[in-house]
């Protein structure tokens, strides 16, 4: 059996809510969704909760995917949109400053694939809860200001100005970070 | 410069898959269960609102239905049996006045066939309505006895025997139509005469001997007073205790949501209980 015939078997299985069709595709999938949702959130517990949020919604909702593009990206989809849910009933945008009063700061010879993957999610689970959504939607995700404004229900200039400060944020802590093994390995 | 810091951020945290708790999916089953039967309950009640809906839209066009019939019908009503309206009211009130005159009742329920006895039955209930009018008819009736027994052959409690007279004589049946006839002529136009009007009320009864027999009744102009009572009656009795049994059929609570009668005038009446409807 294909890749395609299996998915189809899963998609077609989950949409007659089968429950061995939906343990498949959790397990397919879970893991990967968990490393999303974790991007967004402060911690672990919170990553799980949007998780199970947001499979339920996968597994409810079926009946929208209507084949068009891939159902990965579908149901990651569905993991941002319960993470942006979650942003807006618990969290408040970061004071937003004007775009033109942030200077971009250089920070030369940052080497990200030396930092342990854990290291790294670390850092970005600590940036500041405006700065990480905004960052995490478009860096990763590939949404347009336009669309993070209408999400968040912000203005695009605000996005902005939070892209370019969690950018400037994450460079300083992978920096440091850079710094401290730098000083173990060398020091 | 951004661009590549972005992408090269994404790259590493797009390949970190953490392991997932087993719980997880237990609490994932666990909610889908709820919802599951959330959603059933949901279609239940809906399909539930629906049916009444249909079962209230119908029973209304149904109403509306008999209505219409009742209000556009000449007066003229089948019956079963090839028998003609006039044939049952005699023998009603023949079966009330045969004890009062003290004459001998013949045994007549063995001969009778299911649907007479039906019919029976139900014009029985249906003429409750108009007994105050053929009261007056029957005791006109009782007070010239003989002539009423001269008639019917004097021993004619029911509809069955009256059949069976008629089968087996049937020589007079040829005399009486004709004398029948004649007194039913005079009594177009001498109707306020009660005398003719006990003489009408005769003509019907032989009449009642020619359908037994299977002959064709004599045509002979009708009053309509004495027509329209019994059509009356028998739309009263048929049309609501008809919807009554549909909504009882649909509806099975002992307090129906919609309940049908008929006022003394005839006209049907649509009752809602609205304290059923939000249960």
């Amino acid at each position: 059996m294909s890749k395609t015939d299996t998915i189809e078997s899963l998609v077609s299985g989950c949409k007659a809510m089968e429950r061995k069709a939906q343990e498949k595709l959790y397990q397919l999938t879970a893991s990967k969704m968990l490393g999303v949702c974790m991007r967004y959130t402060n911690n672990r517990a919170e990553a799980e909760d949007i998780l199970q949020t947001g499979f339920v919604r996968v597994f409810t909702r079926m009946d929208s995917y209507r084949g068009e593009g891939a159902f990965e990206g579908w149901i990651r989809k569905i993991m941002v949109n319960t993470a942006i849910e979650s942003f807006r009933r618990n969290k408040r945008m970061v004071q937003a400053e004007d775009i033109q009063e942030l200077a971009e700061e250089n920070t030369p010879g940052l080497n990200v694939d030396e930092l342990a993957y854990a290291d790294l999610l670390n850092i970005v689970q600590q940036l500041p809860a405006g700065y990480k959504i905004v960052f995490n939607m478009y860096a990763i995700e590939g949404y347009s200001h336009r669309e993070i404004a209408e999400a968040l229900d912000i203005s695009e200039g605000t996005s902005k100005s939070q892209l370019l400060r969690a950018r400037e944020w994450l460079k300083k802590r992978i920096k440091l970070l850079e710094g401290g093994v730098y000083e173990e390995q060398h020091g | 410069m951004d661009k590549e810091f972005d992408n090269k951020l994404r790259d590493k945290l797009e390949g970190f898959h953490p392991e997932v708790p087993a719980r997880i999916w237990d609490q994932i089953q666990n909610e889908l269960d709820n919802k599951q039967e959330t959603v059933v309950l949901g279609v239940q009640k809906e399909r539930k609102i629906q049916w009444s809906r249909w079962a209230v839209a119908a029973m209304v066009l149904v109403a509306f239905g008999a209505l219409l019939y009742n209000g556009n019908r000449s007066g003229e009503v089948l019956y079963l049996s090839n028998q003609a309206p006039e044939q049952m009211v005699p023998q009603d009130m023949a079966e009330r006045a045969m004890p009062r005159s003290g004459e001998s009742a013949a045994p007549g329920g063995k001969k009778l066939s299911d649907d007479i006895r039906t019919i029976s039955r139900v014009l029985a209930t249906t003429l409750q309505a108009t007994e105050r009018k053929t009261r007056v008819t029957t005791e006109e009736l009782n007070s010239n006895q003989n002539h009423f027994a001269l008639n019917t052959e004097a021993a004619q409690p029911t509809h069955a025997e009256t059949m069976q007279n008629a089968q087996t004589e049937p020589a007079r049946i040829g005399e009486k139509p004709m004398i029948s006839d004649n007194l039913l002529a005079s009594s177009v136009s001498d109707r306020d005469n009660p005398i003719i009007a006990q003489q009408a009320q005769l003509a019907q009864v032989e009449d009642l001997n020619m359908a037994g027999t299977g002959a064709e009744p004599l045509e002979r102009p009708r009053p309509a007073s004495d027509e329209e009572p019994v059509t009356q009656a028998r739309s009263r009795f048929g049309v609501s205790k008809l919807l009554n049994l549909m909504v009882a059929q649909i509806d099975r609570r002992d307090e129906k949501f919609v309940s049908f009668s008929n006022d003394d005038e005839g006209s049907l009446k649509i009752d809602f209980n609205l304290a059923q409807a939000k249960k």
